[in-house]
């Protein structure tokens, strides 16, 4: 089974110690990072990017900070003057360019952030203003000055960790320069002795940087929460799944109606003419029966032959709607109902999978109308039919021996299949060389 | 013969079939329990019994059938069902015994396969409808013993599960009776299945085997 023909599985969420983010949010459990390093390099790598974009975000934040106040508190004193607005405007653009710049030092230390979109400048006047009715602007402009506030914090601490870190392991080597006398905490707690004094200050230097990744760590997803919160706006995105939703729905529906339309244009054309034209041979032979009784057992035989064949075409017809069997038995039966049916051998191997009534539908359908274009087309020997489970997905896969050349395109009987499973969320692909084999595969997810 | 179906027209029309070929219809019963009384009263050979049947609609019409001939052993049963549900067949089967058969209800309006039917149930054969032997016949693995046998050796196969006789195969296959024997021995080791000699017990043997896989 070819891995290429399923849908991509979404990456596993990883738990930590700091995971205060939401599901949304892609996080990989240490940043990109070449899987040749042993953890301790790989460790200390990370650490120092960690490192890299607290510091980063002091200084982003900083100016952003600075220039966002001056250019709002200016705007906003111009407003009686129009110029005032174009000044806000200005704001809003700095801040926009720090909500990216955070999301791109973000993203440095391995975290992503979904990219909100904002509107161009239209022309004129108007066009230009439009920024202000944005609200993810003002929302930008609020994470400056929270990130400003949040990063003076976490830039204090990730220095005191490091450097305390740092120097609190090194300090039975620089002490000695210290001004004497030195009176350090130990000293004071009534251990004057210069050994406690070393141990103190490497122990709480070995603690600190210890939990120095940790605590680097913790201070980048703070920063990638806070950044969550004020800098994705998710409303976009929800709007698109919910508008794609809508078309795999309609997809169903067309295809419903499609198929209906169809039946009833059949069931005009054949059974009902047929059915007709039983009436006017009984009549005419009940007419006959005294006088010509050879005759009307001559139209007799032909009614009995229309009779049989309205029921052949009947049966057919009722295959475009779901088989009672289907609903009664469930999906293995339909299955080999379907594989007994056809003049090709076709061995059948169906896994329990738990599937809702459209998609047993759907299933239902694929394995019909691959089998019957089989029948038509392939010229095929002998054919399988395969329904497995695959972790969350049912997987229907048709091969035949046959002389290939299967298509999606319009036209061809498999085309309509992709609607049908595009309404239940599954996917088709078709591999079907000249000269054959020919395999298709269906993919459903399961309830 | 005791008929037994829930819809009139098809009883009746079986009643009038029966009557033409001088069967006599001692009881034309619509629901289990009647048929059940019936059998017990008249001791029919044989009753056509539909699956579906009321109370339940479900299977009440093959339970009633397999209680009947729990008591009734000598009772020849022939199902009627409007679709091929294997796992009828298979209870159908299961006691092992001959005087079964199980045909759709399109079948039947045929006469000749009516009375064909009714003749090999009474001499204690059984009759498989093709749609239902079809179906038994689909290979459910890719190692499956059935996919070595050739395409001749799939349809001798096929028409001794229906339940014809050797003699019944020959005619349809436009080949001699010493072919079919050939054909039959070659099957029986391909799927290794030892030969057990006279038609009824073939058949059967065949069945069990393919209701096992």
């Amino acid at each position: 089974m070819s891995d290429s023909y399923l849908r991509d599985e979404p990456a596993d969420e990883v738990l930590d110690l700091y995971d205060v983010l939401p599901q949304r949010v892609n996080t990989t459990p240490e940043p990109p990072c070449q899987t040749e390093d042993d953890p301790v390099t790989s460790m200390i790598k990370n650490t120092g990017r960690n490192l890299a974009v607290i510091i980063g975000m002091f200084a982003l934040s900083l100016t952003a900070f600075i220039a966002c106040t001056t250019l709002f508190s200016v705007g906003v004193s111009l407003l009686v003057l129009v110029v005032g607005l174009f000044i806000l405007v200005g704001c809003l653009i700095v801040a926009g360019w720090a909500s990216r710049m955070t999301m791109a030092l973000l993203s440095y230390a391995g975290i992503e952030l979904p990219h909100t979109h904002y509107p161009a400048a239209g022309p004129g006047f108007r066009g230009k203003l439009r920024r202000l009715a944005y609200a993810q602007s003002w929302r930008d402009l609020l994470h400056v000055l929270v990130n400003f506030i949040l990063s003076i914090i976490t830039f204090s601490l990730a220095l005191t960790w490091v450097f305390g870190g740092l120097g609190g392991v090194t300090y039975w080597f620089w002490s000695q320069w210290l001004p004497q006398p030195n009176q350090g905490l130990p000293a004071l707690l009534g251990y004057p002795s210069r050994f406690a004094d070393i141990t103190f200050n490497s122990v709480a230097g070995a603690v600190l940087l210890i939990t120095t990744p940790l605590m680097l760590r913790g201070l980048v997803r703070l920063h990638s929460a806070v950044g969550y919160a004020l800098l994705v706006d998710e409303t976009p995105a929800l709007r698109q799944q919910v508008s794609e939703l809508a078309q795999s729905r309609t997809a169903a529906g067309e295809a419903e109606v499609h198929t209906l339309r169809r039946l009833e244009r059949d069931l005009h054309d054949g059974p009902q003419q047929r059915l007709v034209r039983l009436g006017m041979d009984l009549s005419a032979a009940q007419r006959r029966l005294d006088d010509d009784p050879a005759r009307a057992r001559a139209l007799l035989d032909e009614a009995m032959r229309q009779s049989q064949d309205a029921l052949a075409e009947i049966r057919t017809l009722s295959r475009g709607i779901a088989p009672p069997i289907l609903a009664e038995q469930g999906l293995p039966a339909a299955i080999t109902a379907l594989a007994a049916r056809g003049t090709v051998p076709t061995s059948v191997e169906v896994d329990d999978v738990q599937l809702t009534d459209a998609a047993q539908n759907a299933a239902y359908f694929v394995v019909a109308e691959a089998l019957a274009n089989m029948e038509k087309h392939s010229q095929a020997r002998s054919a399988s039919v395969e329904v497995r489970r695959l972790g969350a997905l049912a997987v229907i896969n048709i091969t035949d021996d046959g002389i290939g050349g299967a298509s999606l395109a319009k036209g061809h009987g498999l085309s309509g299949l992709v609607d049908r499973l595009a309404g239940v969320d599954g996917t088709l692909t078709v591999s079907s060389p000249a000269g054959g084999p020919t395999s298709l595969t269906a993919t459903i997810p399961q309830t | 013969m005791v008929v037994a179906d829930d819809s009139v027209l098809l009883r009746e029309g079986l009643v009038r079939l029966l009557t033409e070929v001088d069967t006599e219809v001692v009881a034309a019963v619509d629901d289990a329990p009647h048929f059940l009384r019936a059998v017990k009263e008249h001791r029919p050979d044989v009753a056509i019994v539909d699956v579906r049947m009321p109370p339940g609609m479900t299977d009440d019409g093959l339970r009633a059938a397999v209680e009947a001939r729990q008591s009734q052993p000598e009772l020849g049963i022939l199902m009627l069902s409007a679709y091929v549900e294997l796992s009828y067949a298979d209870v159908l089967l299961s006691d092992g015994r001959g005087g079964v058969g199980y045909l759709l209800k399109d079948r039947v309006t045929s006469l000749d396969t009516l009375v064909e039917a009714l003749r090999t149930i009474s001499a204690g054969g059984t009759v498989l409808d093709p749609e239902v032997v079809a179906q038994l016949l689909v290979a459910r693995r890719r190692t499956d013993p059935l996919s070595r046998l050739s395409t001749r050796e799939r349809e001798v196969l096929a028409l001794m599960a229906e339940g014809r006789s050797n003699a019944a195969i020959a005619e349809r296959l436009v080949v001699t009776g010493g072919a079919v024997e050939k054909h039959i021995s070659n099957i029986f080791a391909k799927i290794n299945l030892p030969d057990v000699g006279s038609d009824n017990r073939r058949v059967l043997a065949v069945l069990a085997w393919l209701r096992s896989r």
